[in-house]
Parts: C-alpha cells; structure tokens; sequence
C-alpha cells in the first residue's frame, strides 16, 4: 500500500426529501488498501457509496479520481472511471453462461464480424480472470447452477474485465458460509497485492480485523472517525457508531399485561431460523432487532404461516394452534405486515377500499354478495381513524404515498379481529413525518389492548418504541432486554452482530 | 365533450363507426333478420369468452376452450342417443352432462396450474390436445347425428323472431357480470390477477380461487356445447376448432388485461359483438373469405391499439398535471 489517494470525496452533501443523508462528508481511499465504511442503517453509507458509483447525484462537494477532479453522472461515468460495485443483491442473468455475465455488453466478437460473439475468446478471457483470482469456475456453467459464493466471485470477476481501480463491496459475506468468506478474503488480498483499492461494507466487526485497512466510521449522515485497524477496538468502534447520547425515549406507557397473547416454541425453519422461542403479551410493543439476514422475518413468517416451519410450536392465549397457511394465521388473530408493502402487502392497482376490506370482506358482505355501501362506510370510516391522507377511498392505492399505504395496510389488517400484529420493517421508505405517525399508531394499538411485534433493523426506531427488545443473529434468538431506558444499546448491538449470547 | 364521451365508450366507439358504416355499404345489413342473426352468431362465443374473461382476470389464459367444446358436444350427442331413457329425462340427462363434463375438464386444469404449479399456458395446452383427441376417439372422428328433435326445441328455438339462444347467453353474461362485480369470488379473482401475494398473505386460500376460475371456464365451455349441439343438431368431435383465440381477442378487445386484474364482462360481450359483426359485414358485402382472415386481425390488434392509445393519452395528460402540481 502507498499513500496515494485513489479516491478522494470532499465536503459531500446530498438531501432528500425530509433527511439530510449526508452532512459535509469527507471520504479517502488510498491506493491498494481495503477501506471499511462502518456505521448503523441509515448513518450515510449507503449513499456515499451510490453517489461515487453514479447511482446518486451528489447536491454540493468534490470528488477527485487519482487528484483529477471529475463529475460522475452515471453508472457509466462511474465504470469509465474504473469504478465497479458489488451490490448486495447479484445482478447475474441466471439462464446465461458465466462468461456470457461476464461480458454482458462488452462481448467479445470475431474478428471483423462485430455482430457475431466470438465464445471462444470469451472463455479464454474468462479463465485468464479466473486464474488471476486463483479460484476454479467453469466459464460454461450456467450462473443459475452456481452457488451464492461462486455467484459472487463471477461479480468480482466481472469487475476485473476491465483494469478497474476501485471495487465498492456492500456487505458482500451477508449471505455466504464462513468457509466461502475465507475464499473471498483471499481474493481481495490477491486484488489487493495487485494494486487494486476496495471500499469495504460490512456490520460483521468480527472480520474487519483480518481483512480490513482502515475504517471510517460514520453517523446520520456525518463523518465521525477514521482509524488504523489496527490501533482501535471493536468497543471503540461500537461506541462511535452509536454515539454518546441517546435519543429521547418515545414510549408512551400503554398498560402491557401479564396475559400471553403469542407464544413461539422452539422454531426452526430451514437455515434462516433455528430453535427461537419468545412470548408476547397484550400491550406491550417487542422489538426484534438483529441484522438484515439474521432470520427475524422468517421467523415471523413461519409464525405466521406464510412460510413452512420445520419444528416448533405456536401457542395463541395459551393453547397450541396449527398454523400452515396465512388463512389459518388470521384466524387465530395474528396479522403480519410484510416489509415488502408494495410486492405482498398491497394490490396497488385497485382502489383503496377494496384493499382494506380484502382481509375481511365477510364483514361487509351479505352470504356470498359484497354490500358495496357497507364496504365504502367501513372503510372510510378506518381510513379516517387512521387519517390516510386522500380525498375518497375510492383512489387507487398506487396513488398514494410511502406512509399513506402503510397506513393502509395497518387498516386492513384492522378490519379482521387481530390480536396481534406484526410489523415487519414498517418505516421503511417512509419519511420522518409519517414515521412519527406510524409508531403513534403502534402505541395507541397497544394501548388498545393488542400484541405488537416490530421487527426492525433501524436501532433507533427498536429503542424508541418497544417495551422489550429481543435480538437475534443468525437465525438464532441472543437475548432479550426490557427496554428500561438504561443504556442497553452497545450490548444489543454487539449481539446483534454475534457477540456472546447473554444469559438472563 | 367529445373527448369524455369517446373515454367512456371505449370500444363501443368503434361498434358505432363499424354499425353505420355498415348500414350504408350494404342493403342487407340493417335488418330485423340479420341483426338477430349477428346475435344469434355470436351467442355461443360471448358464453365461452365469459369463462375466458374470469381465467384472463386472475392473470391465467385457457387455450383448451374450443376442445373442451369438442368433447363435451360429443358426450352431450351420445347421451341423447341413450334409447333406454324416455326423451324427456335424455335432455335434462344431456344439459346435466355438457355442464358436469365442462366442469371436470375445467378442473382438471385448475388443479393442475394451482397444485402443480405448471404454468396454465402450458397446462390448459395439454388440455387442449388431450379433450380434442378424447372427443376424436370416442367418436372414431365422425360426427353424431339423429338426436330426438326435442332438443333443438329447448336449446335452439326461437321465441317470435329472437333466438332462444340469444337470451341463454344474456342470462350467462348477467350472472358472471354479477359474480365479477358484486360477489366476494369476483373480488377475489381481480385482486388475485392485481397481486396473488397480497391476497395469500390476506388469508385468503388463492389456489382454491383460481382452480373455479379454471372450472368455470370448463363449465362455460359446457354450456357453449348445449347450444352449439342445438344449432347444429348434431354432435361434432371437430366443432369449437378456433374458439380459443375466438374467446381471447373478445375478451382482450373488451379491455380485459392479460396481465390480470383488469376487465369486465360488459366489455368481452362488446368485444364479441365487435368481431361478429366484422364477420357479418364482410360476409354481406362478399369480400374473399382470405381476405377476411387478414382484415379481421388486423381489426383486433387496431382495437387493441386504440384502446391502449386512450388510455396512454390519459396517463400522458395525468402525468402532466402531476409535474405542473410539483413545479
């Protein structure tokens, strides 16, 4: 490593609409090192990160590629400029081959025929990569047939095709086995030696230590600190990612009761679950914090019968219930509000009264036959409880905003005679305003008497509104705490990214 | 004005210009007779292209409609040959047979696009060959003939100058219109067609929604038999051959979605007058029966076309008043 600066972003601010998301950010990456950006969701990460891959537009700062300063408009610009980013999510064409992902738009064609691809050079090429990176991948395997680990190793190849000077990873071992990871860290180093800079994501803190440079550490939208790894530890760096002071407490105290409305025994589902068990009482909010991956939604889908489960038990007010089937979830009580509001909680395409009634269309109905006046009185009268802002209920969903359709989905799962709801990432998306709305809404549910679960990868919003938070990592269930307001959050954090399971 | 009158119309617009046009280019088109004739035409279509509708609806398609026809014709010919009955008690024998054996079709279908998770193009393709051939085997490919003469009197006769038929496929079109529009299946069907995820995780059991909108296909296909056994008097294992894409483009021209969760029957009994109509005229003004194939489709796409560009219109004009509320 020299100390060359191979990207530098100065003084970077980008607004949206109700958050600043970066605030004067300042960011360096020097020449073949591996650079850690560490912080909770929602600190900024994100954001620099697509704002110096093109995807974002930066509102004022500076970015300088090898000390020439340069305007990056789009993710061309940003692959022009030796740029490449490996998102989470895989962006592979599953039906083609590996090379033929590999070169995607790039193809390689016979020489003086430019419309005919030329396979051969392509897996020649292919393997040259592959034998660069030291990992055995067949240039001919279908991308689909390729496990998560060899999937990725081809998005990495894919940024090698070209002399690329900087790889952005977000969070790139989330979804892979230790052993794999071991693979990968042994690529970046080769990238590494090769001259090649890494921008680094990841919560797992465990890991920087054997793979990571240094790391900049930020907060709401701001910088807060770079360090050497070597010279800093991981308490120190929790204790920056959360900072000092703790926001004011939200909780409003809604009368939770000794009565178990939800009892979870023992579930495992698949991989993604493994042996949780918890209780939830009438009025209380129970936060599940944990990191994205760490099985909290299957867990509740399998509760709730979305999913299958392997083994365990669902207790609804004490007594053992079955529950295969969503249909068979909301008839024991249990309503779930899926994180994905768009793709599983709404129809977008119909209007809005319709959508809430669809939970419950007996009550509106005579025998077989919707009673449509009813069904627009009920709806309306929700929606304004609730007040979903709109001029009728007979506007189509679609046209709604990011709050507004949560608070639609929140109405139609108030149509059936749920117990107890489960809010699965329920801000998401939604601005600052319809946030505080949101979980006004979750406390005055509570106070109703109802069982609330929050599932939430946003520590804020878990400390703010929850009685009780549990926290899981890894399909497994690490502790629980009352949230008493006592400073609980660097215990909870250090959990939620596997630390010591606490004993209570 | 114009405009709005133009947007609530839709296809209908395009009825009108067909109808006038018509009216004047040929002597024989604007008739008491012909007109009953057109509906009489269209009849068994509209009734098959109601069950279309409810499967294109829930975002599925049935190609298997004209076979279904096929077989559920010959099983209902068979029966009325069934000496050891009285006449009477073969009929009602008959109607319960083209309905029972639509449904047993259509279920089959249903079952296997919600159970075995095979997409219902492929599936209701299957179908296709498989009730087309029983309807070919069982007959050894010829056609039955003879049935009692009391049959046509209940399933072809006319009451003064309209066809009993036509009135058969009017209660049909009211009846799913009232099942689409007003009941919680109706419901169901176009919120599955919106987002079948949603709806499943509603609590709703989604498989059991889409298998009767396959059944009920079947057993239109059932009732589009007992007519069609009337018209003809006779039982055919070759009839409904075109039905299928006969039933789709009415229902696609009546502005049903294929995509799902779009569509009304109101609009697929337009759509079928549309295309009988067209067939109709040219028929009376004596254009080649070639020409015909390539004049009709290009009217379905145009129809299509026209809708489309309606409705792009309207969501061009949207999308710039909702950039005017921003600025």
């Amino acid at each position: 490593m020299d100390n060359r600066a191979v990207v530098e972003m100065i003084d970077i601010c980008k607004a949206f609409p109700g958050v600043q998301a970066l605030d004067h950010v300042s960011f360096t990456l020097r020449r073949g090192e591996v650079h850690c950006l560490l912080g909770e969701n929602g600190a900024g990460k994100s954001t620099l990160i697509k704002i110096l891959s093109g995807a974002y537009q930066m509102d004022s700062g500076q970015i300088k590629i090898e000390g020439r300063e340069v305007n990056i408009r789009s993710a061309q610009d940003a692959r022009g400029m030796g740029i490449s980013t490996i998102y989470q999510e895989m962006n592979l064409v599953p039906g083609l081959s590996v090379a033929e992902n590999l070169f995607l738009g790039e193809e390689e064609t016979l020489k003086g025929v430019s419309w005919v691809v030329d396979r051969r050079a392509m897996n020649a090429r292919a393997n040259e990569i592959f034998a660069k990176m030291n990992v055995t991948v067949d240039p001919n395997a279908l991308v689909g047939d390729l496990n998560t680990a060899k999937q990725q190793m081809v998005e990495i190849a894919r940024s090698l095709i070209n002399q690329r000077k900087v790889i952005i990873m977000d969070e790139p071992t989330s979804s892979i086995t230790d052993k794999d990871t071991e693979e990968l860290f042994r690529i970046i180093r080769e990238l590494k030696a090769q001259g090649v800079s890494i921008i680094y994501i990841s919560h797992r803190l465990q890991e920087l230590a054997e793979i990571v440079d240094r790391v900049t550490v930020m907060r709401d939208g701001q910088y807060i600190a770079t360090f050497q790894m070597g010279e800093v530890s991981i308490d120190e760096l929790v204790r920056c990612m959360v900072g000092r002071e703790l926001e004011e407490n939200a909780r409003a105290a809604h009368g939770r009761t000794q009565e178990v409305l939800l009892e979870a025994r023992r579930i495992t589902a698949g991989r993604a679950v493994q042996d949780a068990s918890f209780q939830l009482h009438r009025g209380e909010i129970l936060g599940f914090a944990g990191l994205v991956g760490a099985g909290r939604t299957e867990l509740m889908r399998a509760v709730y019968g979305a999913d299958r489960m392997d083994s365990g038990e669902v207790l609804v007010r004490g007594e053992a219930v079955k529950i295969r089937s969503p249909k068979q979830g909301v008839k024991n009580g249990i309503a779930y509000l899926s994180e994905d509001r768009k793709g599983q909680g709404l129809v977008l395409m119909m209007e809005i009264s319709k959508n809430i009634t669809i939970t419950n269309l007996a009550r509106v109905s005579g025998g077989p036959v919707i009673n449509r006046r009813r069904e627009l009185e009920q709806s309306q009268e929700l929606a304004k409880s609730l007040s979903v802002a709109t001029t009728s209920v007979q506007k189509r969903v679609r046209d709604l905003s990011g709050g507004n359709q949560q608070k639609v989905v929140i109405a139609k799962w108030l149509m059936t005679d749920c117990d107890v709801l489960i809010f699965d990432e329920p801000t998401k998306g939604i601005d600052v305003g319809a946030r505080a709305e949101i979980y006004k809404l979750m406390n005055r549910l509570a106070a109703e008497g109802k069982g609330i679960i929050l599932v939430s990868s946003d520590m804020n919003e878990i400390l703010r509104v929850s009685d009780r938070i549990v926290v899981m990592n890894q399909g497994r269930i690490m502790g629980e705490f009352e949230n008493s307001g006592e400073d609980i959050q660097e215990e909870i954090l250090s959990l939620m990214l596997g630390g010591i399971e606490r004993v209570s | 004005m114009f405009r709005k009158v133009v947007n609530q119309l839709g296809i209908g617009i395009v009825i009108i210009v067909m109808f006038v046009f018509l009216s004047f280019a040929s002597p024989y088109f604007f008739t008491l007779e012909n007109l009953m004739n057109i509906l009489l035409q269209v009849s068994i279509g509209t009734v098959i292209a109601v069950g279309m509708t409810f499967v294109i609806i829930t975002g599925g398609i049935d190609l298997s409609v004209g076979s279904m026809v096929a077989f559920s014709c010959v099983l209902i010919a068979m029966t009325l040959h069934i000496e050891a009955v009285p006449v009477p008690a073969r009929i009602a024998l008959a109607l319960l047979v083209g309905v029972a054996s639509g449904f047993a079709m259509g279920a089959i279908n249903g079952l296997v696009v919600v159970k075995g998770h095979v997409p219902a193009f492929i599936v209701t393709l299957g179908m296709m060959s498989v009730a087309r051939g029983l309807a070919l085997f069982i007959t050894n490919g010829q056609t039955i003939y003879m049935l009692p003469p009391e049959y046509q009197t209940v399933t072809a006769a006319k009451l003064g100058v309209l066809p009993i038929q036509v009135i058969y496929a009017l209660v049909v079109v009211m009846i799913a219109s009232f099942i689409l529009g007003r009941t919680k299946f109706g419901r169901y069907l176009y919120a599955i067609g919106g987002n079948k995820e949603a709806v499943r995780l509603s609590g709703i059991n989604t498989g059991l929604v889409e298998f009767f909108a396959y059944a009920i296909s079947g057993v239109t296909c059932g009732i589009g038999a007992i007519l069609l056994v009337g018209r003809l008097n006779a039982g055919q294992p070759i009839a409904g051959d075109g039905y299928d894409m006969d039933a789709i483009a009415a229902a696609i021209i009546g502005g049903t979605s294929l995509s799902g969760g779009v569509g009304k029957i109101s609009g697929t009994l337009m759509g079928a007058i549309l295309m009988g109509m067209l067939k109709n005229g040219l028929n009376l003004l004596d254009v080649s029966q070639y020409l015909q194939k390539i004049i009709i489709g290009v009217v379905i796409v145009a129809a299509v076309l026209f809708d489309q560009f309606r409705k792009g219109e309207h969501r061009r004009k949207k999308a710039a008043v909702a950039e005017a509320v921003k600025a």
